[in-house]
């Protein structure tokens, strides 16, 4: 589904990805890891087209993303979930229009959007929270609300860029746990992470970053730097 | 995309852009308030240049030339006169005063002063001209039309022409009433100017804040026009009741002072002029606010889209 092919991202002189070649099939749980500068952001950044490859080549589903522009880069990003550590929340919405808005932006029908949202928020458990404004909610909860409209888009895969880094253990162990659930859904997760304790508990695939090369990449992997 | 689904994005989109309004209600008030500032900037020009023109008019309607004809001139040859200068497009008006009209009118005014009646009586005869008393459209024509009489081949009939004795005051009238449009002018266009980058750094501001909202907009998949046009839409709710506002309150104020304003500039009547041109004044006030809060929004937003 993506395919990474000997992409490298260059700032000036600083090399944040070098020559990064992977592959991630669907349906997948993939744990992106790395120190601070590894290059997880970089490769986040990169998949959601915020950033241009210096050099290489970005597949998604056999498309170039390089080469998408104006509506195609909307449309790809359709397909795409994404949760990031700071929510990225629409703070001037309340919990049910922040979820609610992928869809809209989607141009899905409004008696879709009227039986998803409430499904999906159901799922993340904020089904009582949907008239809440952002800043009414947990972090734990600000997280569930970005993994609800990363999921109600049904995209074909989650990016999640360290989500569980601003939360507390036991809302850490929330989000792991759903997104280990939307996996088994059918949904591939690309999941950007520092925590050495929930990669060791995943036991998932494992891609290691460091200083901007991949240095590892195993089935069942652990978190070793 | 199809129509149900376009109409329902459009419904969407204003359907944002009134939240966004009633949501951020202080921002909204800021905004409006700014921009009522700056529509009243441009509603006080309007009234300014009415009360100048009115009275710019008023100055020039008590400037005229008058023409005097020989004792002997016959009378069809003055209305014939009379007739060609009522033809040309920069006279506005002509009129005829006979010898008899002259000699009555003397009477009338005179008729308390016993010297003079006595005099007059004395004389046995009448001893006024007839004449012409034109007024032009504008003071700077009269030099036009001067030479137009003097050129018409009523030479003959005529006595002389007042316009020399008067040139001084027609010059003067003349270069106030160039100044005043000139000034009028400069105004409007730097104050208008000014009103238009106030509001368009204001919402230019309201629009920062909301930069991260809208690159998250873009990462979860929005077009720009689904970003774009909730803001443009409130853009135009500010436009349109500011420029609502800033007529009511025109239209109050004028309501106080406009009794005060006419004992000033004698012949203006503001408040007339402002209840009476609703449609055209509030038409405009709308255009000029909708048009700025629309293209500001517009404007400004698109820095934030590139994601």
């Amino acid at each position: 589904m993506i395919t990474f092919n000997s992409v490298s991202k260059i700032y000036g002189n600083y090399h944040a990805l070098d020559d990064v070649s992977f592959r991630i099939e669907d349906k997948e749980f993939v744990s992106l890891v790395g120190g601070s500068g590894a290059g997880k952001s970089t490769v986040v950044k990169l998949l959601l087209k915020e950033e241009k490859p210096s050099h290489g080549k970005i597949f998604f589903k056999g498309m170039d993303v390089a080469e998408l522009k104006g509506g195609g880069i909307t449309n790809y990003r359709r397909r795409i979930g994404t949760v990031f550590q700071d929510f990225r929340l629409i703070l001037s919405k309340n919990v049910y229009e922040n979820v609610a808005f992928a869809m809209e932006a989607a141009g899905r029908p409004e008696e879709e959007i009227v039986s998803d949202v409430p499904q999906v928020l159901e799922i993340v458990g904020l089904k009582d929270k949907e008239k809440n404004f952002i800043e009414q909610l947990s972090g734990g909860e600000k997280q569930r609300v970005a993994l609800a409209r990363a999921l109600v888009q049904r995209p074909e895969v989650i990016l999640a860029d360290e989500p569980t880094g601003n939360l507390d253990p036991i809302h850490t162990w929330e989000i792991v746990k759903l997104l280990l659930r939307i996996n088994e859904f059918g949904t591939a997760i690309v999941l950007a992470t520092h925590d050495k304790e929930i990669v060791n508990f995943l036991k998932r695939r494992v891609i290691t970053l460091k200083d901007g090369k991949v240095i590892r990449d195993e089935q069942n992997g652990k978190y070793q730097l | 995309m199809s129509g149900v689904s376009k109409m329902s994005n459009l419904l969407r989109i204003i359907k944002y852009g009134w939240l966004g309004f009633w949501r951020n209600l202080w921002v909204s008030v800021a905004t409006v308030g700014i921009m009522v500032l700056a529509l009243s900037v441009v509603s006080g020009l309007l009234v300014i240049g009415n009360i100048a023109d009115t009275f710019v008019k008023e100055l020039q309607g008590k400037v005229d030339v008058s023409v005097y004809f020989s004792e002997q001139a016959d009378e069809s040859k003055i209305l014939q006169l009379q007739s060609s200068l009522e033809a040309r497009p920069d006279v506005r008006d002509v009129e005829y005063i006979s010898r008899d009209d002259a000699l009555a009118l003397f009477k009338e005014r005179h008729k308390d002063s016993e010297l003079l009646m006595a005099s007059l009586t004395e004389l046995n005869t009448n001893p006024f001209q007839g004449s012409l008393n034109i007024k032009a459209q504008k003071a700077s024509q009269f030099d036009a039309i001067v030479s137009f009489i003097e050129g018409s081949g009523s030479a003959e009939i005529i006595d002389k022409i007042n316009f020399k004795e008067n040139e001084k005051v027609i010059q003067k009238l003349q270069s106030i009433t160039s100044s005043i449009e000139n000034i009028g002018l400069f105004f409007t266009i730097a104050l208008s100017l000014v009103a238009v980058l106030i509001t368009f750094n204001t919402i230019r501001l309201v629009i920062y804040t909301y930069r991260d909202e809208i690159s998250v907009m873009k990462l979860v998949g929005a077009s720009d026009w689904f970003i774009r046009g909730p803001f443009v839409f409130t853009g135009f709710l500010y436009g349109a009741l500011s420029a609502l506002i800033t007529y009511l309150a025109f239209f109050f104020v004028i309501w106080l002072i406009s009794e005060k304003a006419g004992a000033v500039f004698p012949g203006t009547d503001i408040f007339a002029y402002w209840s009476g041109n609703f449609v055209g004044l509030l038409g405009l006030l709308l255009v000029f606010g909708v048009g700025l809060g629309v293209f500001s929004s517009f404007v400004a937003i698109g820095r934030y889209l590139k994601v």
